[in-house]
């Protein structure tokens, strides 16, 4: 199997933007994971520090 | 085994002829003379020998099939019902011998079968598409018949018992083997027959086609006109009039019908040439072609030709266009109802059915294609490529393997002698948008499989630790505070989560967190409530809402931590009936936990593409198959 899905002749070559995009979205998965970040969450987290952005209640 | 050779004396000139092994009986002799060996002796045989070679391969060509060499001594080349067909004699390094047989691009090894023929005039009842029982295992149907009415020698060849004319016959296995039988005055001898690519071949001592052009003048207009590919053109029209010739048995192009013709629109110069698919081919032929049925679609063919890898043809319909060659390897159909197979690993629909006929042509042809009408065409599609079945009971059944070949790779092949006609639609192959919907499925499932595995494995390390786990009383107020001891988080990043749980009803309860770094005192704040309202209204009970809840804070860096807690209930009486404040509260905080609404979310974001894909495959398949009678 022509493994270089970027090259015209191999299978995977019409799934080509899939599998980048799903790679990608693995990265980020692993990242979120591996972080604790929540995805698209809309949780009223915030967040002060003495030197940054950020309001003290 | 040992190659045997004798060597006698020619009865004509005296000189020594050597024959190269003790299956070859027939030889030219250098004097010019054909003599068979028969019992020790030399006797001249009145056999027509080759005057004009228009060969590339010739005596004492080498190659190699199936990891052994061999070297060719000689053929005879067969001039059968629609098709001149060469026969070359090769002794192997082991000594064993076969043919090497071509015509047309076509090149195959003819090896005697082990199998046990059946008497001759059981393949003479034979019909085409009939089993032929010659493996009890393994249907083999008759795909051809052909007659070969004279033939003519060069060189030293293998040629069974004295024969004028033979048949033959060829089967083809759903198996994928071929074998032809070769009956010569009643004798049946069996082949197995392999078909190669000629560049498989290594051919070595190859000489230069010398083309032996037939100029003839047409007889129709008298006008002069030049076949170039002869003798393998079994037709040629008149490049003035299109008048339509065949050749007959004497080897001469005569008239077949006549033509009143008018502008023939062929889009390909006749004569020019260019490199496609790999190949040098010169464009010799053109005709426009009509099926005989409803809507009667008209498209344009035009017939291409290279010395060593033979006839192509270019196929235009619509704007799209088609590369196609017959092939020797193909599918075996069992029956004329098959409307899809398997050929490898692809899937081939039936796309069109239909018989035709030639309009208009100009040039030379390898078939004679003025005579097709009864010829049955079936194409099955899996794009871009194309199997196109053509059977007749006469004729015998033919497979071509079409390619989509796309205007930019023909425009750059022919330069100017090629004028493009506009686009219409989606081509039969066209592989625009073309994606085997099981295999969109199949990847969307693999890429979820991986990416549910990638949150297994990222999770497997989660920490899952408990820092309170506790019920806290509210004060009068319906209020709590207080400070936990100090805890650390040990990790780059991670969440914690709160789950909170009041025991309201038709009530209120709103938890403040604030969770501070020892160290640098950063904080970060959560606010979770709680609620949960009931009734009854016109009858019917509603609930909305919960006692319990769940927050988190998320991507905390390792530190020092201690969390600052306020709880609120609701204060006062509420004006609900049946209501109950909380009077106290149970907090949970976890710290390193796995959040399964990641995996969600990117599985939705991972399947968006696939599901585009097969809504576009659909729209572009619609459009595809509105040219067929046979949707899916």
């Amino acid at each position: 199997m022509k493994w270089n899905f970027f090259k015209a002749g191999s299978p995977l070559f019409p799934f080509r933007w899939t599998i980048i995009v799903a790679i990608m979205i693995n990265i980020m998965l692993v990242f979120a994971n591996l972080s604790g970040w929540r995805l698209l969450a809309s949780d009223a987290q915030q967040q002060w520090a003495a030197k940054g952005p950020g309001y003290h209640k | 085994m040992e190659l045997q050779t004798s060597i006698l004396e020619c009865p004509f000139c005296n000189r020594i002829v050597q024959f190269s092994h003790e299956d070859v009986t027939l030889l030219q002799h250098d004097c010019g003379v054909v003599l068979q060996r028969n019992n020790g002796r030399l006797v001249e045989k009145p056999i027509a020998t080759i005057q004009h070679p228009v060969a590339i391969i010739q005596k004492g060509t080498a190659g190699r099939w199936n990891g052994k060499s061999f070297r060719v001594t000689g053929r005879f080349r067969a001039w059968m019902n629609e098709s001149v067909y060469n026969y070359w004699t090769i002794i192997f390094d082991d000594s064993s011998i076969g043919y090497l047989a071509e015509g047309y691009g076509i090149y195959a090894v003819y090896r005697k079968s082990d199998l046990t023929p059946s008497n001759y005039t059981s393949y003479q009842q034979l019909k085409v598409g009939e089993d032929t029982n010659l493996k009890k295992d393994v249907s083999l149907i008759l795909v051809s018949k052909n007659e070969c009415y004279r033939w003519e020698m060069e060189g030293e060849i293998y040629i069974p018992d004295d024969v004028r004319k033979f048949k033959t016959y060829e089967f083809a296995g759903e198996d994928g083997s071929h074998v032809e039988a070769i009956v010569i005055n009643e004798t049946v001898r069996l082949f197995d027959v392999f078909y190669v690519p000629y560049t498989t071949l290594e051919l070595t001592n190859t000489r230069n086609r010398e083309p032996h052009e037939q100029k003839l003048n047409c007889g129709q207009c008298s006008k002069p006109n030049v076949v170039k590919t002869f003798p393998f053109a079994q037709s040629y029209a008149c490049k003035f009039c299109g008048a339509k010739h065949k050749i007959n048995e004497e080897g001469r192009y005569i008239l077949d019908q006549r033509s009143h013709s008018g502008h023939l629109e062929n889009n390909i110069t006749i004569g020019a040439s260019g490199i496609i698919k790999g190949i040098n081919y010169e464009v010799i032929g053109y005709a426009l072609k009509q099926e005989v049925n409803e809507p009667s679609s008209e498209w344009k063919e035009y017939t291409l030709f290279n010395p060593e890898e033979g006839y192509a043809f270019l196929s235009e319909y619509n704007g799209h266009w088609i590369y196609v060659r017959e092939r020797g390897n193909t599918p075996v159909l069992p029956d004329d109802r098959v409307r899809q197979f398997y050929y490898g690993s692809e899937s081939f629909a039936l796309f069109n059915r239909y018989n035709s006929r030639v309009r208009h042509a100009i040039g030379e042809f390898p078939s004679n294609i003025f005579n097709d009408t009864q010829r049955n065409v079936r194409e099955f599609i899996s794009p871009p490529e194309m199997w196109i079945y053509e059977r007749s009971d006469k004729e015998g059944i033919t497979w071509f393997l079409g390619e989509h070949i796309s205007r930019k790779e023909l425009q750059a092949a022919l330069g100017d002698s090629i004028g493009m006609p506009y686009k219409v639609g989606v081509g039969a192959i066209e592989p625009k948008g073309f994606l085997n919907p099981g295999k969109i499925l199949m990847v969307a499932l693999v890429a979820s499989l991986v990416l549910m595995a990638v949150h297994f494995l990222t999770t497997l390390s989660k920490e899952n630790r408990i820092i309170i786990s506790k019920s806290y009383a509210l004060d009068s107020n319906s209020t709590v505070s207080f400070v936990t001891p100090g805890f650390k988080l040990d990790k780059w990043r991670s969440n914690l989560e709160f789950e909170v749980n009041a025991p309201v009803s038709n009530s209120w309860f709103e938890l403040t967190g604030t969770l501070v770094n020892v160290s640098t005192g950063t904080e970060y704040n959560l606010e979770q409530g709680v609620e949960y309202y009931h009734g009854v209204s016109e009858g019917e009970s509603w609930a909305e809402g919960s006692s319990s809840a769940t927050g988190y804070l998320s991507e905390i860096p390792r530190g020092t931590y201690y969390l600052q807690i306020n709880g609120n209930g609701e204060p006062g009486l509420s004006s609900y009936m049946d209501a109950q404040k909380a009077d106290r509260f149970t907090l949970e905080v976890t710290y390193d936990v796995s959040n399964d609404r990641n995996l969600g979310y990117c599985l939705l974001a991972l399947l968006i593409m696939p599901a585009i894909q097969f809504i576009w495959v659909l729209i572009i398949e619609k459009k595809r198959w509105e040219n067929s009678p046979f949707t899916p």
